[in-house]
């Protein structure tokens, strides 16, 4: 869990085109061994932006579908009003051939739907004129950023160059504004929830009925010890926040606070799902950061580049990331979203303009 | 109680018994004795599991909310209860809360109390899961999880009851309602209904209806039986006025108590600045869902006739007294089978002294329910007939009965095998009766002085036919003939 890759399982991830380089996460094996070409696809579930980002970081594909296209039966929770299913590839074609596979109504899954009628891969055309899309201000205009780093400027004049792009392929682009009070609130908004679903959901890891069961002198004592030794020190971070923000004296002013900024967030995109087919942003604030966090750099602003992706799991909207270029030798990814239950809209698009590009099927070459 | 007076609140927690699978799982919504063999992933609280909401629960849960007059929610919608206990493998409880609205909010219940007519407001009703059934021994704990996850009714009650008989009045008719209705047997017996009691005290002479009136509250958690219910609450009056009276009333903390079956007092668990914060948010895995006005208006049209109209129906249409009525709907079981009995022609009044002088007491005698019975309503209507067609007479057919849930054989049977038939025929009867009269002269003179020689002209006919003449046809033919000479 985690979006370093540096809490895996097996050990620090490194990103297969620079070694010194992250892959994000929380996909980030499974985008790491994508990218190098180990497996033509991988399926990853997606609570913030674990399959999108780590794509862009590593030159591939991440496709997160509609909340409730795939069961999440069997999926270890996060938080399960975020949770989604999906998977990263080397191209939308074999993204969508996954999610047709996986996709479904699931009667162990209530918040499934019946989606026997898209067929995504079958779907799947270049014919996009026509598209509207959009991007927004106040994430994209690099007078946003007085002190943007090079990459940061390089990210968004390859972004630019993409808008192009889509403008030659007969789509129109729009620019539109969205207030920048609500974006800056969607980090809060994304820790405030996630947290507190978070908490609940992995209150039934006790080691008791399930797992390695830790010493003790009584069942207190023996989670107590399973859960100290059994949980980073992030993880535990997010439990005391998730439990914060749900007690009774604190809970309006935070979760049911956040709980009201989310449908305001969802209500604005879902706004300008009315008008576009599509919103298209650039993934994060450049090429993928360094391992070693000294060598990372903040700049004003950078966080709402870094956390838009999550905008998409308080709303359940499908949205794909593709690869869209390279900034200091390094892939950069552009982010494609659409309205609930419009996928093959969002995957035709990402597909077209895919096409356009020369990234499709890219393996990683470590670059230094 | 010496210048007091009680406001009793309760929790009613009954389970719904009535569907096949448990409300967020699908294993088998029944009573197992043997523990944890009744259990499914979910209910063990395994990681990746998803509750799926189970439409009959809900279907029950509404039709008691509409029971109880109160208000049904346009949405259906659970929360989760955080907290930490073994009984809870989740760690967590999928419930309702009060908002957004459970089944059933604000209704009310009217029930009887030594023949008055009482009201008590509901606050709220609403659908939850159980938790797992734990065991302690002295140095261990046991925990069955074949009780997690079985569907939950909680029933809130304002604070309108007043006596520990008037508790256990209002939740014998709940207990009535949910058998009738077909939610849940409600039998304690197998831990179906359990209780949490709240008991305060007031000045008599205040006006209840203004909450600053009232006492501190007490809440006695994990009342398992009525008894329990009526005891807990008259030790808890009785120990409140006490600490009125000697001077620490005032001192008292809101508290939850837990009652000890064993000494037969309250315990103190924990003060209300000790309360547990569940930390309730609305369950993410359960998406909100409509219910429609259509599915709404079935519901109702299911409801059942509940045992105080069965008992109008009785009194008014069938004649029977308010008492037999009331024996008779007291039971679920028992009504049904008496309404069966009526069903295939049985005549009501008669089917009514069957059940209520005979067959119940043999039901008490032999500690059985009715269910266990070995005579079916129609061979108790095959019986009746058999009387009424005058095959054998009433006092025969109590010997027949007693036969019958002896031997364990159809009532027909049993008649042929005893040679117990009535006779009925004119000419047999009379045949008899004319040689009884011809044998006594001196008697007939005495019987037209005005003596009553009478019945001893039916006890010789009845002597000459073992018993098995018409007592009824022997009378009109002993008075023809002596008329006649």
């Amino acid at each position: 869990m985690g979006g370093s890759g540096k809490t895996a399982h097996t050990g620090l991830i490194r990103n297969p085109w620079d070694l010194e380089r992250m892959c994000a996460g929380s996909s980030s094996g499974s985008a790491a061994s994508v990218a190098a070409g180990v497996y033509p696809y991988a399926t990853g579930s997606d609570t913030g932006d674990s399959i999108r980002k780590p794509a862009a970081y590593c030159g591939i594909v991440g496709y997160k579908p509609t909340y409730g296209m795939i069961s999440r039966y069997g999926l270890f929770p996060f938080a399960s009003s975020l949770d989604h299913l999906g998977c990263l590839t080397r191209s939308v074609r074999d993204a969508a051939i996954v999610v047709d596979a996986m996709k479904g109504i699931d009667n162990k899954d209530m918040t499934t739907w019946d989606s026997s009628d898209i067929h995504l891969y079958e779907s799947l055309n270049d014919n996009v004129k026509g598209k509207k899309l959009c991007y927004i201000k106040e994430i994209c205009d690099i007078s946003n950023y007085p002190d943007a780093s090079s990459e940061l400027k390089e990210h968004l004049a390859n972004f630019n160059k993409t808008l192009e792009l889509c403008k030659k392929m007969g789509m129109s682009v729009d620019e539109v504004s969205v207030d920048m009070k609500l974006l800056n609130a969607l980090n809060s908004v994304y820790v405030v929830i996630s947290c507190a679903e978070a908490t609940s959901n992995m209150s039934n890891l006790t080691g008791i009925i399930f797992g390695p069961r830790s010493k003790g002198d009584n069942y207190v004592e023996m989670m107590k010890n399973y859960r100290t030794e059994g949980f980073s020190s992030l993880i535990k971070r997010r439990f005391i926040i998730g439990s914060y923000v749900l007690q009774a004296e604190n809970k309006d002013r935070y979760f049911n606070n956040a709980q009201r900024v989310r449908r305001l967030l969802v209500d604005t995109w879902k706004d300008l799902f009315k008008k576009y087919d599509a919103v298209i942003l650039p993934v994060g604030s450049g090429p993928a950061k360094y391992l070693d966090d000294s060598k990372n750099k903040d700049y004003t602003n950078s966080h709402i580049l870094e956390e838009h992706l999550q905008i998409g799991n308080f709303g359940g909207f499908p949205s794909i990331t593709i690869p869209n270029g390279f900034v200091s030798h390094l892939p950069v990814g552009v982010n494609i979203t659409g309205n609930c239950y419009d996928d093959i809209n969002v995957l035709n698009i990402a597909y077209a303009l895919e096409g356009q590009m020369d990234y499709k099927n890219q393996l990683a070459k470590e670059v230094k | 109680m010496d210048g007091y007076k009680a406001l009793i609140g309760l929790e009613m927690h009954c389970e719904i018994s009535e569907t096949n699978t448990k409300v967020f799982s699908g294993a088998e919504n029944s009573y197992k004795e043997t523990p944890n063999t009744n259990i499914r992933p979910l209910d063990m609280g395994f990681p990746g599991t998803l509750p799926v909401v189970n439409k009959r629960a809900v279907e029950m849960a509404l039709k008691a909310s509409m029971i109880l007059n109160c208000t049904q929610p346009e949405y259906m919608y659970f929360e989760r209860k955080n907290y930490y206990y073994p009984d809870m493998p989740k760690n967590y409880q999928i419930t309702q809360e009060t908002k957004p609205i459970p089944v059933g909010i604000y209704g009310s219940l009217t029930y009887e109390f030594k023949g008055a007519k009482k009201t008590v407001r509901i606050n709220n009703i609403h659908l939850e899961e159980d938790a797992a059934s734990l065991d302690h021994y002295s140095t261990f704990s046991t925990v069955d999880y074949n009780r997690a996850g079985v569907p939950l009714l909680e029933l809130v009650t304002e604070p309108d009851l007043h006596s520990a008989d008037e508790a256990v009045a209002f939740l014998e008719t709940m207990r009535s309602i949910y058998q009738y209705a077909g939610i849940s047997e409600a039998n304690s017996q197998k831990g179906q209904i359990r209780c949490d009691v709240n008991v305060s005290i007031m000045d008599e002479n205040l006006d209840e209806s203004n909450p600053n009136n009232w006492g501190t509250k007490v809440e006695i958690k994990n009342v398992n039986s009525f008894s329990g219910v009526r005891d807990a609450i008259n030790y808890e009056i009785e120990r409140q006025v006490e600490a009125k009276q000697n001077g620490t009333y005032d001192d008292m903390a809101q508290q939850t108590r837990r009652w000890d079956e064993d000494t037969f007092t309250t315990k103190f668990m924990r003060s209300k600045v000790d309360a547990i914060d569940y930390r309730y948010f609305v369950e993410p895995n359960i998406p909100k869902y409509r219910i429609s006005e259509e599915w709404k208006k079935k519901i109702k049209e299911s409801i059942p006739k509940l045992a105080n109209e069965r008992k109008e129906i009785y009194m008014k249409e069938y004649g029977l007294s308010e008492y037999d009525s009331k024996v008779l709907v007291k039971d679920k079981d028992i009504s049904d089978y008496y309404e069966e009995v009526i069903k295939l022609g049985g005549e009501p009044k008669g089917a009514a002294n069957w059940l209520t002088s005979v067959i119940l007491g043999y039901l008490n005698k032999n500690e059985l329910s009715i269910k266990e019975l070995y005579l079916t309503p129609t061979m108790l209507v095959d019986l009746m007939t058999m009387v009424k067609d005058g095959k054998i007479s009433s006092k025969q057919s109590k010997e027949v009965l007693n036969k019958v849930l002896e031997e364990k054989k159809e009532p027909k049977k049993i008649v042929k095998s005893l040679g117990v038939t009535q006779i009925s025929d004119d000419k047999t009867i009379r045949d008899i009766v004319v040689k009884v009269l011809d044998e006594h002269p001196d008697l007939i003179i005495e019987h037209r002085k005005g003596r009553n020689t009478f019945d001893f002209f039916v006890g010789q006919v009845m002597k000459a036919t073992k018993g098995q003449a018409n007592p009824s046809l022997t009378a009109d033919i002993i008075r023809e003939e002596i008329d006649r000479r």
